[in-house]
């Protein structure tokens, strides 16, 4: 019993330290969930991670959809009324996530991350038709994404909201420069990044 | 007044009327536009989910680069953009260690002197509404405008450092200038769902859905912005979001710089009215 209290509490003594929040003065208001856009989407909702920090449910918190979702909008923070910044704990369970080596169960966000990412690396700059192209072909939902670009794809063109000359990227001088701070960065989280 | 200038991704190809509006709007304003050379992503969303010193240290690139070109500020129209080269400003500035370690990965020497500002900071605070007032010739008179500042313009409040983070009024007092009737409503800061458009388009149609008929219940005429990305979730998706709800949208979006142009009266040629796939003649016609 001791052991696993004190498991329980080193989750919550990790995540406090490494967001500056201190959880425990949740009170579970659900301003937060309240507020957030994705909460209705996301697996566990805002406040409902605040007590899952709480019971030290490490496993199902770090390979949840929620951590992935949240793009820090900051509605919770501003809404929270202990001052407390939810979205810093996102940052720091997605960090833990990433760190182990959990798979999460939403795997959709992650991959696109990873594709815009490559875009900058090879291009130092981001590619908006590469990124959708790639994005598309990647999601398995082709039938759906393509359907959807049907309404708005010519108008796009037509109106000269994209032009031809979009749909080639090209790479700035320092591109080099650029992806060499990719590899620095993989290197010093030693693989992690 | 000169001012380092980031114009990041989206303003070199979706939002290129916004680059133009902003670059022909500030001309008036007797403001030069110096832009970073040579500058790269800011990595937006994806290297903030992806990795917290990927995310410091894409932006620090681009203030590293303006440091040494002479710039003691930068002004970012992208409010992602923006959030994102003030994270790596403020953090960098706040902490030794970080600034050393970003130092490191850009393999660049950056001693944190560039500020970074929105377009509403620059336009309100640095320029100030008395003197865009001067600028106006066609009072936008009798067009009701919906001001949306979505999330990342003043959230998270401890990085924006902007405004009110949620209830904003510097668009408000912009619009004010112009002339035009500043439409109370409930969505101002609402989040369109950004990048979430390619993973859960269904989720960004219902909440930029909900911020267009919140606009269109108000009874404006259009909803002003400060955001590519907020852009193109509430312009494109407007007959997704007709099909979804069965009820017509049909909302006109504009940047702010395209509405302080009109007032200006500068050639819509200039300003790259015609990019939007709802139609903004309504709005052109009610003030013309």
């Amino acid at each position: 019993m001791k052991v696993w209290l004190e498991e329980k509490h080193s989750l919550l003594e990790e995540i406090e330290a490494r967001s500056g929040q201190k959880v425990q003065e949740c009170y579970q208001c659900s301003k937060c969930s309240g507020g957030c856009p994705f909460s209705r989407v996301m697996d566990y909702a805002p406040n409902s991670i605040l007590e899952m920090i709480v019971y030290g449910m490490k496993d199902q918190l770090l390979s949840s959809k929620a951590i992935q979702m949240c793009i820090q909008c900051g509605i919770c923070g501003a809404q929270c009324p202990a001052g407390f910044e939810m979205y810093e704990v996102m940052n720091v369970l997605r960090a833990m996530a990433k760190e182990e080596g959990y798979i999460s169960h939403e795997t959709k966000i992650p991959k696109m991350n990873n594709i815009f990412l490559g875009e900058v690396k090879n291009n130092g700059r981001m590619h908006e038709v590469n990124l959708m192209v790639k994005n598309m072909l990647s999601q398995g939902e082709l039938v759906r994404d393509v359907a959807a670009l049907i309404p708005i794809g010519p108008p796009m063109f037509l109106k000269g909201i994209m032009g031809f000359g979009d749909v080639l990227p090209h790479k700035i001088k320092g591109q080099a420069a650029v992806a060499k701070i990719f590899e620095n960065v993989e290197k010093m989280q030693g693989g992690h990044a | 007044m000169k001012t380092g200038y980031f114009p990041g991704c989206s303003l070199h190809s979706t939002a290129k009327n916004y680059e133009t509006s902003t670059q022909a709007v500030l001309k008036k304003l007797d403001v030069q536009l110096e832009e970073i050379p040579d500058w790269n992503c800011c990595g937006s969303t994806p290297a903030h989910q992806k990795d917290h010193l990927l995310a410091l240290a894409l932006p620090a690139r681009n203030l590293a680069l303006a440091e040494q070109a002479g710039m003691k500020e930068v002004m970012a129209p992208c409010a992602a953009c923006f959030n994102h080269l003030r994270t790596a400003e403020i953090e960098c500035a706040k902490d030794q260690e970080t600034s050393k370690k970003v130092q490191g990965v850009i393999e660049m020497k950056y001693n944190n002197t560039v500020h970074v500002l929105n377009i509403l900071e620059l336009l309100v605070e640095r320029i100030g509404t008395e003197a865009v007032a001067k600028q106006v010739k066609k009072p936008l008179k009798g067009l009701r405008i919906a001001p949306y500042y979505g999330c990342m313009l003043t959230r998270p409040a401890k990085i924006a450092q902007f405004d009110d983070p949620t209830n904003p009024t510097s668009m408000d007092r912009l619009l004010g200038a112009l002339g035009a009737d500043v439409v109370p409503w409930g969505a101002k800061t609402e989040c369109c769902g950004a990048a979430h458009i390619l993973t859960r388009p269904d989720v960004v149609v219902e909440l930029s859905g909900r911020i267009i008929y919140e606009a269109k219940d108000s009874g404006a005429d259009a909803v002003a912005t400060a955001c590519p990305m907020c852009m193109s979730n509430l312009d494109l998706r407007q007959s997704a979001m007709a099909k979804a709800t069965g009820k017509e949208a049909k909302v006109p979006i504009m940047y702010i710089t395209e509405l302080l142009g009109m007032a200006f009266n500068i050639p819509q040629s200039e300003l790259g009215m015609r990019k939007h796939v709802v139609s903004t003649a309504s709005v052109q016609a009610k003030i013309s």
